[in-house]
């Protein structure tokens, strides 16, 4: 059953080179998981039974080992294909959070309605029509299932806002925007996503957006990766927050004012590994006058994943790599881990709430820390 | 070398390069530039007198950039023609106006700040490349950390360190600490059978490595080796028995499974993670030194020499050349041998070399105009 | 399209302790109510998840019922106070995804007379057929700046809505039988959790009886 997933990922290349297994976070912890051995067990038959098995859930589709694959095999997208046939096969994964994240997104997949959007704070500019929209994805949503765990998700889209805001730009905030479909995809729920897809770009053609300007990542790597190849060409520019930021640094329209403290940053593996964005925020944080970036041991293509991907599975695995990035972060001296993700917050978060650590790391929002720096509050 | 350098019949043309190649007369015209040396290569006789003063330091391409040498200087020591070059980027005189240092010292007078850049011309019957290869620059493989991690070098870096003539008289000395390295790990492949950046197998790099674990052992009784490798592709005469013997009497440790990532540990000792795919183990090494055994690529300028003298190259830049005739690349009257036209090693080289030298002269020999026989 | 605006489907979670038992007793009595009205008995309310309320949603079911036991009552000490806190943040979620939070409701009630159980699933069905139109187009909450004009494409499609077949065949009409009774029965013997401890199982009793006596 795995003819088309093999070949359309390349599997056939693979030389057994052992790189992608060596090169697995989760197979550095779980002597059962191995890239490797899935790829060879699809191409010596062996899939059906592999369907029912729990490693096919374990991938976090961190992309690590198919950057490195000499034989450019996409891992990514054969652990997707597993997923599918694991699901038709009545296999699936364990949701984390009781599964109410993907209830949530089946219920956009599935709805009608119009979201509410009076979360955005009072002094915040947006408009219902315009040229630039600002893609929002869950973060509202996130906001209720995360309070707990401190991570103010809605905080981080006002951010967003008031960034642009200051660059002198009312970005769209449709209430016809639905969650971007990443988690239903990875995790092999082809239909669901597929309707996200649609919805989400005929909602962009109404508003009559040419660019479109996304706080998550996860969101940028669907529209500008995933996107196009299941519901044709995109017909508007893309771009990350950070990109969208340094445009207007260097034109001078936006500035900082003085921020006394040293940061460290987590590449998000989709911005990073998936879209190669790694320079933007790293200027951006440069841009604030005091604030020093002191960078991990593993940075950039390099960086390890956030741990948990897609809100499936949710072990001592993934926590031990999130504890692990962790400590790699506390020992650069920062006092924070900046992130340019949402859900590395979330993950992060969560694992240092966990440990329970004093004087352990914080970790804060790229345009929250920004927003925080801009001098002379919203208007440039 | 020496016995080219030395044969009647051999002219060297060495710091030269070749402008522009026409045909013209059943041959070859060749129009060459001929750099100047500052020196003159008739009357120097390398006493190295100039170097031992010179006061300018430049960083030693022939040693990896590992040392110094001075402006004047040697590019090797068997090199030929034995004779100095000054480096005008670097050479104060040359630059500034001010030193000439070294033409004070020469007993012989060979120092020539005068001397200029001069063309020349060649007509010749037939032309042989041999353009060789260049080291693959494994910067780009960033898992790796080369130029990051100190104690991570490549194989001709390594190389040049074990090597009695070399920057440190032969000892393997890590950068970080100038301490003998006695655990060593070579990485097979990198850059190399990888789709990422040359995807095919650079031949020489597996027999290369166990050559030099070898050479580290005699060196240093201490020392022990890991060979990381995808399969070892030691397919020339006797080559297996080579290998076995790598393995029984120079204790070399031969691990399946390509390395993933290597890290920094403490003391600047690199560590690598891999699987060994016969365990089926994700394990760490923590090892002193570690060797990347790079792709070798054929010579940057090949493509543009194919295109100068109408040679088809392939999508490498390889010398395309005719299975049944293997000297013979695809423009009459121009051979090649060696790297330039695919990996091999230095007896194939030789053996190719004499090939195209033996077709060359069959050529210019019989008479026959080019393209007229 | 046979579920109109009068009778909207309610999908009810119902604690098997006390709201069950309401549920029994107006059975017992022969009540009936909204023919599109599906009781799904929990072991209690606290194992109602935020996931399964929204799937309801997602399922096309115009409002959830959560009936849990009143406050103390909970025969695992907390779960109607767990689910007070699943029902608030699901409220908080449907808002911002532009489904009104009055579709869910919890009631919170140690009263097992079935008369109640009933008026509470007519009351919840007539604010349900109050609501504008059906679960999943709701008309937008007043709202901020962004979007004021509803989107006209909404508007028109919303009447073209399929509903699926799965929810038909729940329509059908749902009168209580003696089953109800036999069943409570066997609950009342205490076919209940083994864990149930004596006391608890007399507790469950009397509830019951009481409804006898109002019969
Ligand atoms: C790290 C390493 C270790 C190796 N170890 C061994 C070993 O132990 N044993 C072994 O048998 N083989 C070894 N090899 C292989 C060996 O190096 C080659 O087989 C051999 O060098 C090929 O010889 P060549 O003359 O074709 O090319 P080269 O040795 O590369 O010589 C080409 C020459 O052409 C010159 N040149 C290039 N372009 C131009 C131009 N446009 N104009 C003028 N001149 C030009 C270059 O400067 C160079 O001097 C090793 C290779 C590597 C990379
Ligand atoms: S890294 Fe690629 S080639 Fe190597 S074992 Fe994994 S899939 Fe195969
Ligand atoms: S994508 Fe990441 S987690 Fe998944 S197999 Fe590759 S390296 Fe491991
Ligand atoms: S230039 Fe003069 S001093 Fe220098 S090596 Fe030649 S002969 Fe000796
Ligand atoms: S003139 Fe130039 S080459 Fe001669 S000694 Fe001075 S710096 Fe060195
Ligand atoms: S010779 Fe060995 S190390 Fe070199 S590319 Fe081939 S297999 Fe790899």
């Amino acid at each position: 059953m795995f003819e088309k997933a093999i070949r359309e990922t390349k599997a056939y290349y693979c030389l057994e080179c052992g790189i992608c297994t060596g090169s697995c976070p989760v197979s550095r912890l779980n002597p059962q998981y191995s890239p490797r051995i899935m790829v060879e067990r699809a191409l010596l038959d062996d899939d059906e039974t592999m369907l029912s098995e729990r490693e096919v859930w374990d991938c976090l589709t961190c992309g690590t080992c198919s950057a490195r694959c000499p034989s450019t095999v996409d891992f990514n997208e054969f652990t997707r294909a597993m997923r599918i046939g694991a699901r038709e096969s009545g296999f699936e994964g364990v949701d984390t959070h009781a599964g109410i994240l993907r209830a949530l997104m089946e219920l956009e997949a599935r709805r009608r309605g119009r979201r509410d959007i009076s979360w955005v704070a009072d002094d915040l500019r947006v408009s219902s029509r315009g040229k630039v929209l600002f893609f929002t994805g869950c973060l509202p949503y996130y906001g209720v299932v995360f309070s707990e765990l401190g991570v103010d998700t809605v905080g981080m889209a006002n951010s967003t806002i008031r960034l642009m805001n200051a660059c002198g730009v009312r970005p769209v905030v449709s209430r016809d925007e639905r969650c971007c479909g990443h988690d239903l995809y990875w995790t092999g729920d082809r239909d669901s996503f597929k309707k996200l897809a649609r919805k989400n770009l005929k909602m962009i053609e109404e508003s009559g957006a040419r660019t479109v300007v996304f706080a998550c990542p996860e969101c940028y790597a669907m529209f500008s990766q995933i996107y196009p190849k299941f519901v044709g060409k995109i017909g508007f520019d893309m771009m990350h927050i950070s990109e969208f930021l340094v445009s207007h640094v260097e034109s001078g329209r936006l500035s900082f004012g003085e921020k006394e403290s040293r940061v460290t940053y987590q590449d998000p593996c989709r911005l990073g590994r998936f879209l190669g964005v790694y320079e933007e925020p790293r200027a951006l944080l440069g841009s604030v006058p005091g604030l020093e970036l002191a960078e991990m041991p593993r940075v950039r293509s390099e960086a390890l994943c956030c741990g948990s991907s897609a809100w499936v599975g949710c072990t001592r695995i993934n926590k031990s790599i999130q504890l692990e990035r962790l400590s790699e972060a506390a020992d650069t001296g920062a006092t924070t881990l900046v992130t340019s993700c949402p859900k590395c917050n979330i993950h992060l978060s969560c694992a240092a709430k966990d440990k329970d650590t004093d004087g352990g790391i914080e970790i804060s929002f790229l345009t929250d820390v920004l927003s925080d720096a801009l001098a002379g509050g919203t208007e440039s | 070398m020496l016995d080219a350098g030395r044969h009647p019949l051999i002219e060297l043309l060495a710091y030269s390069q070749v402008e522009r190649v026409s045909r013209e007369n059943g041959g070859f015209h060749v129009e060459i530039t001929r750099k100047a040396r500052y020196v003159d290569e008739n009357i120097c006789n390398a006493c190295g007198d100039c170097v031992a003063k010179c006061p300018t330091k430049v960083p030693n391409a022939f040693n990896m950039n590992l040392d110094e040498r001075r402006a004047v200087y040697l590019y090797f020591d068997q090199g030929i023609p034995s004779v100095m070059t000054i480096d005008p980027d670097y050479c104060r005189y040359l630059k500034d106006g001010k030193c000439g240092v070294c033409a004070k010292v020469c007993e012989k007078g060979a120092v020539d700040f005068e001397q200029k850049s001069r063309g020349a011309t060649l007509d010749v019957g037939a032309i042989v490349l041999a353009t060789g290869l260049t080291v693959f620059d494994p910067t780009p493989l960033t898992q790796y950390g080369y130029g990051k991690i100190k104690n991570v070098i490549t194989g001709l870096e390594y190389e040049r360190l074990i090597n009695a003539t070399g920057p440190t008289g032969g000892h393997l000395n890590r950068r970080s600490d100038d301490q003998l390295a006695h655990r060593v790990a070579y990485v097979q492949c990198t850059g190399s059978r990888d789709l990422n950046y040359c995807d095919y197998c650079s031949s020489v790099c597996c027999m290369c490595s166990i050559k030099d674990a070898m050479l580290g052992r005699e060196h240093d009784p201490e020392s022990v080796s890991y060979i990381f490798h995808t399969d070892l592709r030691n397919v020339g005469k006797w080559f297996q028995r080579y290998q076995t013997r790598g393995e029984e009497e120079y204790g070399i440790n031969f691990v399946r499974g390509r390395v993933a990532e290597i890290a920094e540990g403490p003391d600047d000792n690199p560590v690598l993670w891999y699987e060994d795919t016969r365990t089926r183990k994700v394990e760490k090494l923590m090892v002193d030194m570690v060797v990347l055994a790079t792709a070798a690529l054929p010579s940057p300028d090949a493509a543009a020499l194919g295109d100068m003298l109408g040679v088809e190259v392939d999508r490498y830049g390889f010398v395309v050349t005719d299975d049944a005739a293997p000297a013979d690349t695809s423009a009459e009257g121009i051979f090649a041998c060696g790297f330039c036209k695919g990996p091999c090693d230095i007896p194939e080289s030789v053996a190719q070399a004499s090939a195209a030298a033996s077709r060359a002269s069959e050529l210019v020999l019989s008479g026959a105009p080019v393209g007229k026989r | 399209m046979a579920a109109a605006r009068g009778n909207p489907r309610i999908l009810a979670f119902v604690c098997s302790w006390h709201p069950m038992a309401a549920a029994d007793n107006a059975g017992a009595d022969g009540r009936s109510y909204g023919t599109a009205t599906a009781i799904v008995p929990v072991d209690c309310a606290g194992v109602v998840s935020a996931a399964a309320i929204l799937r309801a949603f997602s399922s096309d079911v115009d409002g959830v019922l959560i009936a849990a036991c009143g406050s103390g009552d909970c025969h695992y000490s907390n779960g109607n106070e767990s689910c007070e806190r699943v029902v608030q943040e699901t409220r908080d979620l449907m808002g911002l995804a532009g489904l009104a939070p009055q579709r869910l409701r919890l009631d919170l009630s140690s009263d097992v007379d079935g008369g109640r159980f009933v008026a509470l699933l007519d009351e919840f069905a007539v604010e349900l057929a109050g609501l504008n139109g059906r679960a999943g187009r709701e008309r937008p909450a007043p709202s901020r700046s962004a979007g004021k004009k509803p989107a006209k494409a909404s508007k028109a499609k919303a009447t073209a809505r399929k509903k699926p077949a799965k929810a038909k065949r729940a329509a059908t009409k749902k009168t209580a039988t003696g089953k109800r009774t036999s069943r409570k029965k066997s609950v009342a013997a205490g076919k209940k959790p083994a864990k149930a401890s004596k006391a608890k199982a007399a507790a469950r009793k009397k509830p019951a009886a009481r409804a006898k006596r109002k019969r």
